[in-house]
């Protein structure tokens, strides 16, 4: 079973070793947050967590069709990442759910917030169970 | 067989039945060059051509799912749509595409232009085809001989 503090370290990595300069360890959270300060197209965001997952599934990046792209509203972008997962093996749309009115699309894709890295974590877990693959849960937050 | 023929008139009444004001009678190409001109989501072009393939291959709404997204460079809309197209029976996605090397990544989208209707037309023939459906070629527009 793969654990939250093994994809944190997976995102910590995956972002350490696109954008790292020579000995530089960066965190993701970080990435996360230059992306709402920013308010620019979080490149680095998306290809970080589809770097995790790879990583963390063991398959090689051909194994995986994946799209990826950020929610905007009026306002700029919501925080959700808008997300279609294929398993390029089987060519099946993992992230397919169908409609029961026949007078709708099927959904092909699923959209997660991402604001936080907890979020990015849960994010992560969610494609890594949809590759069979399991995941430690969430602990829940205890109410004060 | 459907001819681009069919195909243009079926994206038009489409475009005219959704989005026409019922007097004077609007095609795609003016969806489209008022996209290009205004800037705005280009919602219209796109579920045009998307009920287009409905219409012409017969199929279900439901048999089919899409992921749409108009591309952006830095100011503008480029004039792409990013499509995506998954057979909701099989669950099988059509737009995908295997690399040649194990280490780059397998695409499942395809970008297709559509600034003018002739493309508008190549990218509905484009995905009749990926469902089976013959289709007649786009005529060649015959180069500049060098």
């Amino acid at each position: 079973m793969i654990t939250r503090k093994q994809i944190k370290q997976a995102l910590d990595e995956a972002y350490t070793a696109r954008y790292g300069e020579e000995e530089e360890v960066l965190e993701f959270a970080q990435a996360i947050e230059d992306w709402f300060e920013s308010g620019e197209y979080p490149f680095w965001v998306l290809e970080s967590l589809f770097d995790a997952i790879v990583r963390l599934s063991g398959k090689p990046p051909c194994a995986l069709g994946w799209y990826a792209e950020p929610d905007c509203d009026e306002l700029g972008y919501s925080g959700h990442i808008i997300f279609v997962l294929v398993d390029a093996e089987s060519g099946r749309c993992l992230t397919l759910s169908h409609s029961k009115n026949p007078d709708e699309h099927a959904r092909v894709s699923v959209s997660l917030p991402v604001t936080t890295e907890e979020e990015a974590i849960d994010a992560v877990a969610y494609f890594l169970q949809l590759l069979g693959i399991p995941v430690e849960e969430r602990m829940l937050e205890s109410a004060s | 067989m459907i001819t681009r023929e069919q195909i243009k008139k079926t994206l038009d009444e489409i475009y005219d039945a959704e989005y026409g004001d019922g007097e004077s009678e609007l095609t795609l190409a003016d969806g489209i060059s008022f996209w290009l001109q205004n800037g705005e989501y280009p919602f219209d072009v796109v579920e045009t051509i998307i009920d287009a393939v409905y219409r012409l291959s017969g199929k279900q709404r439901s048999a089919l799912g899409w992921y749409a997204q108009p591309l952006r460079d830095e100011w503008s809309y480029t004039g792409e749509i990013a499509f995506v197209l998954v057979d909701a029976e099989s669950g099988r996605c059509l737009t995908m595409r295997r690399p040649d090397r194990a280490d780059a990544e397998t695409s499942i989208s395809v970008a297709l232009p559509v600034t003018t209707e002739e493309e508008a037309i190549d990218a509905t023939a484009y995905f009749l085809r990926l469902l089976g459906v013959a289709v007649e070629e786009r005529p060649s527009q015959g180069g500049d001989v060098r």
